[in-house]
């Protein structure tokens, strides 16, 4: 069961009675958790994509202008590319398509398919002829979250989150109290540290100790 | 259980046996209006001391672009969506931002404040059109006549700050009566502090999941006891 950016704002509300809506409203609380969201969903996905939902996003081929590549949705992390072979109709036949570093574009020599990826776009190896033997490109990827903009949106991360969320958004609250001239008696670090605390702990479980996962990318020696 | 203004004056006349109720008739206006700034200033002083005590809730529909104050308003202190009176639907507490600083909470329902006027803050959910309903610490009714009753929700145990508010009030338009103006002043003053006693704790088992009401950015306030008439 997902929590929304609500329940967040409730639990971090909860932890001192420093945290009033009248000094800290909910908007400001739902700028700091889309920051926030993103970067611990950027944290998850370099450590343990495989914890996040994958969004899949199709290109039929050929490319309109092949040298303008496939454009990418706006994401945390290119999971994987794979081209679905002409000859094959069957939905589920896919070819992987390595993903090189863009510094290996120009030397690299064994055989397609292969592409790179640079800022937004995914750039096919080779020509358009290469790709003939292909009608479809097939796009993995972790998408950069939306806006949370209002209490009843979805925080798109595990449900065990809620309490590191609550921690962050308590942390930052706790900053604000302390700018107050008349502030109440909230120690911002001794919530930083909580919040840490709870964050590494929450990443510790997810990613098995630590240990993060090998994905897709190759690197090349020739 | 309110009293009229006649009543109040007539208890102020027997607190002192230098009275002399003969120029009560002489002085009607001039007593009506003590009594009627009395009011008032206890009213406003109650405004910052405990908004809820003497306060209302009203709604207001949009009129010519904005929702109106309303007239009697000392202080408002909430205002909310009416549900699908008011347009766009909202229905929990819309926030008053600075006029300069209109997008400060965007994603929440919000109006800026200008004259006596509250205008949408112009961003996506913002009320546009229909009613708000606005809470506030309110003024009394204008005590304008010897009939005029003082407010309903006024504690009777405090009328005698009204009445040695009238017997000061005599008492220094006879130059002092070798002393009994400062006399009435201290008795007025006693009943003042209980009165602002009763405001601090009139309601204590109000559960609150945040420690406090501040509602206002300093801590200060005039004490009550200068605010009225006849000093102190």
């Amino acid at each position: 069961m997902a929590f929304t950016v609500a329940d967040v704002v409730l639990a971090a509300r909860d932890l001192s009675p420093a945290y009033t809506p009248q000094r800290h409203p909910d908007a400001i609380c739902w700028r700091f958790l889309t920051r926030y969201g993103r970067t611990l969903l950027g944290r998850i996905a370099q450590l343990r994509p495989s914890a996040l939902p994958a969004t899949v996003t199709t290109v039929p081929l050929p490319l309109g202008t092949f040298g303008s590549g496939v454009p990418v949705p706006d994401d945390l992390l290119l999971l994987s590319v794979s081209a679905r072979p002409m000859a094959r109709r069957d939905d589920s036949a896919r070819v992987p398509v390595e993903l090189l570093p863009a510094g290996q574009r120009l030397t690299r020599s064994t055989r397609l398919p292969w592409a790179v990826r640079e800022g937004a776009t995914v750039f096919l190896s080779g020509t358009a002829a290469d790709w003939t033997a292909f009608d479809l490109l097939e796009l993995r990827t972790v998408a950069m979250p939306a806006t949370l903009a209002n209490g009843a949106a979805t925080v798109p991360l595990p449900d065990d989150a809620l309490d590191v969320c609550a921690q962050q958004l308590g942390a930052f609250l706790a900053s604000r109290v302390a700018q107050q001239p008349d502030g109440d008696k909230v120690s911002p670090r001794a919530a930083q540290d909580a919040a840490d605390k709870a964050e590494a702990t929450f990443l510790d479980r997810l990613t098995n100790q630590g240990r993060a996962e090998v994905i897709t990318m190759r690197r090349v020696y020739s | 259980m309110a009293a009229s203004v006649q009543a109040i004056v007539d208890a102020g006349f027997g607190l002192s046996r230098y009275s002399r109720p003969e120029l009560i008739p002489a002085q009607s206006a001039a007593l009506t209006q003590v009594c009627n700034r009395t009011q008032v200033t206890l009213f406003q002083f109650a405004a910052r001391v405990n908004p809820l005590y003497f306060s209302d809730q009203v709604d207001v529909a949009l009129t010519s672009g904005a929702w109106s104050r309303p007239t009697n308003a000392e202080a408002v202190f909430r205002l909310e969506g009416r549900g699908a009176a008011t347009t766009p639907n909202i229905t929990g507490e819309v926030l008053v931002v600075p006029y300069d600083d209109r997008a400060a909470l965007v994603g929440q329902p919000a109006v800026y404040r200008l004259g006596t006027r509250f205008f949408s803050a112009g961003n996506t959910g913002d009320p546009t059109a229909g009613e708000l309903r606005i809470f506030y610490a309110r003024r009394p009714a204008p005590l304008s006549t010897f009939a005029s009753l003082t407010d309903a929700a006024f504690p009777d145990e405090f009328l005698p700050i009204f009445h040695y508010e009238i017997a000061a009030f005599n008492a220094r338009a006879d130059g002092g009566r070798d002393g009994e103006l400062q006399e009435m002043v201290a008795e007025r003053n006693r009943h003042i502090a209980l009165f602002e006693q009763f405001l601090e704790h009139e309601t204590l088992n109000e559960t609150r999941r945040f420690g406090e009401l501040r509602r206002f950015p300093v801590e200060q306030r005039a004490p009550l006891k200068a605010l009225v008439q006849a000093g102190g």
